[in-house]
């Protein structure tokens, strides 16, 4: 009997860790952003970043205000998290950990938000997500197959970004970002919609 | 074919395939008569984008007309780029967050072989037929990424090889050859003449493939035109050369400048009062006799030129002998020949000119 008591024991304990560990994100120690912060270090920023494992939230925010306005004008990351949600990039009431781990949802919608892409019924109906702008993306052919939960390696952000370029005019990102007036006050997962969203109907 | 190059102990394994970033090495004496290395050109660059010569080494800036060696290796930022003409054969635009290296750029007889290493990025390949030395030349021009090797035997595509899906392969977009024109129309706006690089007989291939990719030079360009400013007066904006002839342009105390020319030796009246047709005709001897190895060796012939006729304005009160500058001017740039025949059959060439045009005159 005591084995067996022993045995429940570690069999729950197990269970906790996976689904506490499992649900949490991965922080990193430090982001490459704070070792290249100007935009004349951009060239040994990507190659750093490219490097990485996984694409920190603060990483990523850089190397989206590098893309689109060939500089990052803010200094640390409260400045950055604060202009990418008045630039609809992130949900207004999303707050990741700097050093955490950037959601794929969140990539997504920025660039969803740079490319000026409107989606489908539900998205324009209901707004820009993280679900739907990843779903977006994947139809589009900029992302593969992901979940808006789902993480990045820095060489994925930095093919990510160059996909987001390509799809970019030549004389930069779409006029048509969506203010902050645009963007519907919802859970920053995003999982508030169920059912498709491709292009050509639900 | 077996690439004649070994690893040297820098060399370096990326990911699955081999980037060589070893200088080619010949292994075999009989290959080192054939074997010539070759270089890349840089022709346009657009935002930031640095290369290194090899991997050890420090990055630095891009420029027009850099020369790169076997090795080197390029790297672009986000919105930016880097256009390329490697070795005699390919033009190769290095787009956005792109990591490039070229480990091995070299003409083995008839064969120019070419490797480009893709780490990441997106690169446009346009690979040429060409004629070197009246040879068709094989194309042996491989592309590595990190999981494909593509060949290409003359024809164009782009590369993408990002972490999201690995390795995709597309058309040749237009930039390439859009590029092509603008740095040609940038570089030889003083030679370009009707029927001169694009006759059959231009055996550059470069050249002949830049002139491929927008048919005849624009009637605009057939005209050699440039314009310098003189400080002496500070009322002289612009001297003009136009068909031989100089035409000055808001005059005031250069007026003796043409009687000045005809007291000169009958060499340098030549060359001075002609300067547009005698480095024309020049330039079509050198071209058919012993041809331009590359981009760079054209420039730099159209420098000298340009520093001929730049000397030629601003004669008056030169002390000495102004035909041995310009044969200076000339024996400098016959230095960008490799071997010593060359050199000295370049130099005879434009004293043969002279003989020529002076009728025998020494």
């Amino acid at each position: 009997m005591r084995f067996e008591d022993a045995r429940r024991a570690g069999v729950r304990a197990c269970l906790v860790v996976i689904v506490l560990g499992g649900c949490a994100r991965t922080v990193l120690d430090s982001s490459v952003v704070d070792e290249y912060p100007g935009a004349e270090m951009e060239l040994d920023f990507i190659e750093h970043v490219s490097e990485q494992r996984i694409i920190s939230t603060n990483d990523a925010l850089h190397g989206l205000f590098l893309l689109t306005d060939g500089n990052d004008a803010a200094a640390n990351y409260e400045e950055r998290l604060a202009e990418s949600k008045r630039r609809g990039w992130l949900p207004k009431n999303a707050d990741p950990v700097a050093n955490a781990s950037m959601k794929v949802g969140f990539a997504a919608m920025a660039g969803c938000a740079i490319l000026g892409e409107k989606g489908g019924l539900t998205m324009r109906v209901f707004g820009p997500s993280p679900r739907y702008c990843t779903r977006e993306l994947v139809f589009l052919g900029i992302l593969p197959e992901r979940t808006e939960y789902q993480s990045l390696s820095g060489l994925e952000f930095i093919d990510f970004l160059g996909r987001l370029e390509d799809g970019l005019p030549e004389d930069g990102p779409s006029d048509e970002l969506p203010g902050p007036e645009d963007l519907p006050d919802r859970d920053p997962s995003g999982d508030s919609h169920t059912g498709g969203d491709r292009r050509g109907g639900i | 074919m077996i690439l004649p190059v070994i690893l040297t102990p820098g060399a370096t394994v990326e990911g699955a395939s081999e980037f060589i970033v070893a200088a080619a090495q010949p292994v075999a004496a009989p290959f080192l008569s054939r074997i010539r290395q070759l270089r890349a050109l840089v022709i346009d660059v657009k935002g930031r984008s640095q290369w290194r010569p090899a991997a050890d080494q420090p990055w630095r800036d891009a420029k027009v007309n850099d020369l790169l060696p076997v090795g080197s290796e390029i790297r672009t930022g986000f919105r930016s780029s880097m256009a390329l003409r490697v070795g005699r054969n390919a033009t190769v635009l290095v787009d956005r967050s792109t990591v490039l290296s070229l480990p091995v750029m070299l003409r083995d007889g008839d064969t120019l072989v070419t490797r480009a290493g893709i780490r990441r990025g997106k690169v446009e390949f346009k690979v040429d037929d060409v004629r070197v030395d009246d040879l068709r030349m094989t194309n042996d021009f491989e592309v590595l990424t990190p999981t494909t090797t593509l060949s290409v035997r003359g024809t164009g595509f782009s590369v993408r090889w990002g972490g999201l899906n690995g390795a995709e392969i597309e058309a040749l977009s237009a930039d390439v050859f859009a590029i092509e024109v603008e740095y040609l129309v940038s570089q030889f706006r003083l030679l370009l003449r009707e029927g001169g690089v694009t006759r059959d007989a231009q055996p550059d291939p470069v050249l002949v493939a830049l002139f491929n990719t927008f048919q005849q030079p624009l009637p605009s360009l057939t005209e050699a035109e440039y314009t310098t400013e003189m400080s002496d007066t500070g009322t002289l904006q612009a001297l003009v050369v136009k068909e031989g002839r100089r035409v000055e342009s808001g005059v005031a105390g250069t007026e003796t400048t043409e009687e000045m020319v005809n007291t000169l030796s009958p060499e340098v009246q030549l060359i001075c009062n002609n300067l547009t047709e005698f480095f024309g005709a020049y330039r079509d001897e050198l071209a058919g006799e012993l041809g331009f190895n590359s981009f760079g060796q054209l420039s730099a012939f159209n420098d000298m030129a340009v520093d001929v006729a730049a000397f030629c304005n601003n004669l008056e009160g030169f002390q000495g002998d102004p035909f041995d500058v310009i044969i200076a001017q000339v024996a400098a740039f016959c230095q960008t020949y490799e071997t010593a025949a060359e050199i000295q059959h370049c130099e005879s060439l434009f004293h043969s000119l002279i003989d020529n045009a002076l009728g025998g005159h020494p």
